[in-house]
């Protein structure tokens, strides 16, 4: 026996008979009886002692047995778990895409790397942070159902998230939830970043409004200058910026000015000069740099410019050559959001210019004879409207000639439609040179012209068409081995009292058929 | 052409279509198609001057397409297909620097600086 719980149980019986011995007394015992007594308990109290011993000792070694098996157990469960953390562990750190554990209010129980490097927040920062807060709050409720769904169906659910980054630009994910355990209410959602598909495709309100303002400029198609205006506008209220320049080098129609606020620095403004002649020059626009003339103007709410560029953003013309930019005295004046916003704004510019020079060219086209370059017919009769109503309200001269080539259909069948079709340029031409700006010349059928002389009495307009008649007898038309030669007759005529648009021209028309009548190549004047 | 010779130019085509794949991807979100096609289209005809082969580089709103130079790489041998590719990134480079200062180019570098060190040895 071992000798301390052997002292143990000696102490226990030898502490029962004190108090068997105290209770004989108490109870008025004589004294051989409380001696008797007190051994006999003591005598019990050691055998009982003893016995309970024996139970206790197989009980411990049961329950030690049952210990070890237990400790077994849950040493083989410590390291499946450890193991299955491991394996989790390596299955988030190990993958590209955002993997984050939420719970039923979507706060983040756990994240790895990739969404921390997306969100800008370090990996140990994010737990404890709700996903829903991450976000703006009009997408708030839509992750918050996402969450739910893949909760309540304990199925998986799919859905395109915005977040939030730490510097404030959002980011773009594809969500997939799932429940992360059957008895769980804990969410495991995988999270694709397609940031840079959505930003093709998603224009800031900024660009919005811009795009939304421009339609509304295209009313104002006819007048680029106009068009300009409000653009400029528009880059002033989205934009901080001490100038802007717009250089459109296009062949024979160079457009270069640089907007700045009142008393900009010359400094300023050369610096601009050379940047942009540096960058047209570099994107190998044809318009030769160097010869570029600048216009200046001034513009309200543009701040003046200090004293050299401290930074500039610059975008080439779409389909044009050409080049706007953006220019500030200070250092890092532009950031990544201004460089998107200009983009847009250039390119509606780009657009504009197009759909101006498409306008004009159809303007154009539409009172243009192709052959001749001249004034079709419909161009001339409405100028010849309005003239007669300006002259009937001023009462000044207005006068007409008539002009037909003389036997152009023989010229025609001998030398061809082609050969006959240089004699018409080459009339064309010669009107051009004797006649003003101001003057209305056009083809008026065929081998016919007709001329509408601004402020000019009958006596002038008799000099214009002799001069004219003169050039077309000496001019002559040169081919493969022959030269044409050619005339015209002419009739002239003046805006009478009690003239209509018809009359005025059915009177000219009636003196250039006595000039045909009376022998070609000659002028006939109405009757005044 | 040997087929070993036409193997390499395949190889030097594939990654630079690689780099400038993802020269395009990182500028479209900021620029937008228009500007980044008129940006890219300025650089190949710059540097097209000096080497006529990247006429058959074609420039659309969809992005770079090899498919012409493919069929017309016996115009320039693998040094010549380098160099062409080489000094179109760094005439990118220069315009997209000259444009947009560092707001661009400085995060441009940092991304493409491995694809880059892969494209000087594609053996």
């Amino acid at each position: 026996m071992n000798s301390r719980p052997a002292h143990a149980l000696i102490g226990l019986a030898a502490g029962a008979m004190p108090l068997v011995t105290v209770g004989a007394a108490i109870a008025g015992w004589p004294i051989s009886w409380i001696v008797l007594v007190g051994l006999s308990a003591a005598v019990v109290g050691t055998t009982v002692i003893t016995l309970t011993r024996g139970r206790l000792v197989t009980h411990l070694q049961e329950l030690s047995a049952e210990q070890k098996a237990l400790s077994a157990t849950l040493e083989a469960n410590a390291e499946a778990l450890a193991k299955a953390d491991r394996r989790y562990a390596r299955l988030l750190s190990g993958t590209d895409d955002s993997v984050i554990i939420v719970d039923t209010h979507g706060k983040i129980i756990e994240a790895n790397e990739p969404i921390s490097t997306v969100l800008g927040l370090p990996p140990t920062e994010l737990p404890g942070h709700f996903l829903p807060d991450l976000a703006s709050a009009t997408e708030r409720q839509h992750i918050l159902s996402f969450i739910s769904e893949a909760l309540d169906t304990g199925k998986v659910s799919i859905q395109d998230l915005m977040l939030n980054q730490q510097d404030g630009e959002a980011a773009w994910f594809n969500g997939t939830a799932i429940k992360a355990g059957e008895e769980t209410d804990q969410v495991q959602i995988v999270l694709k970043d397609i940031t840079a598909t959505k930003r093709q495709f998603i224009l800031s309100e900024k660009e919005i409004a811009f795009i939304h303002e421009l339609s509304r400029t295209l009313p104002l198609l006819q007048d680029f200058d106009q068009m300009l205006e409000r653009i400029l506008g528009m880059l002033g209220e989205a934009l901080h910026y001490e100038g802007f320049a717009l250089v459109l080098a296009e062949p024979n129609d160079t457009i270069a000015t640089i907007y700045v606020g009142d008393n900009p620095e010359s400094g300023f403004i050369e610096n601009i000069k050379d940047c942009v002649k540096e960058v047209l020059s570099d994107l190998g626009d044809e318009q030769d740099a160097a010869d570029i003339e600048f216009a200046l103007e001034n513009k309200q709410g543009i701040d003046a410019g200090g004293e050299t560029v401290g930074s500039q953003i610059m975008l080439p013309l779409a389909v044009v050559n050409g080049v706007a930019g953006l220019f500030s005295s200070k250092e890092d004046a532009f950031k990544k959001e201004d460089l998107s916003l200009f983009s847009t704004m250039v390119s509606g510019i780009s657009s504009l210019y197009i759909a101006y020079k498409s306008y004009q060219q159809v303007q154009h086209l539409s009172i243009t004879d192709p052959l001749t370059g001249l004034y079709n017919r419909r161009k001339f009769f409405e100028d010849l409207e309005r003239e007669v109503a300006r002259i009937i309200r001023y009462e000044s001269p207005l006068a007409l000639i008539m002009l037909d080539i003389d036997h152009f259909k023989a010229v025609n069948d001998r030398f061809g439609h082609q050969m006959g079709d240089e004699v018409l340029k080459e009339v064309a031409e010669i009107l051009r040179e004797n006649t003003r700006k101001t003057d209305v010349v056009a083809r008026y059928g065929g081998e016919e012209f007709i001329l509408l002389l601004t402020e000019t009495p009958l006596e002038g307009a008799t000099l214009v068409a002799s001069r004219i008649r003169e050039a077309i007898e000496k001019v002559a038309v040169l081919g493969a081995d022959i030269e044409i030669k050619f005339t015209a007759s002419l009739g002239v005529g003046v805006f009478q009292e009690g003239d209509t648009t018809d009359t005025f021209v059915a009177h000219a028309d009636a003196a250039l058929y006595r000039a045909k009548d009376n022998g070609r190549n000659r002028i006939e004047l109405v009757d005044v | 052409m040997s087929s070993i010779e036409n193997e390499i130019q395949n190889s030097v085509l594939e990654i630079y279509e690689d780099l400038l794949g993802t020269v395009w991807a990182k500028i479209l979100p900021t620029l937008g198609t228009v500007t980044v096609v008129t940006i890219v289209q300025r650089a190949v005809n710059r540097t097209s001057k000096a080497h006529p082969i990247l006429i058959h580089l074609d420039v659309s709103d969809s992005g770079l397409s090899f498919e012409k130079i493919r069929e017309h790489l016996g115009e320039a041998d693998r040094d010549e297909l380098r160099n062409s590719f080489k000094d179109l990134i760094a005439n990118l480079f220069d315009i997209l620097a000259k444009l947009t200062g560092n707001i661009i180019v400085k995060q441009l570098i940092k991304e493409v600086d491995g694809l880059a060190l892969d494209a000087d040895n594609p053996q």
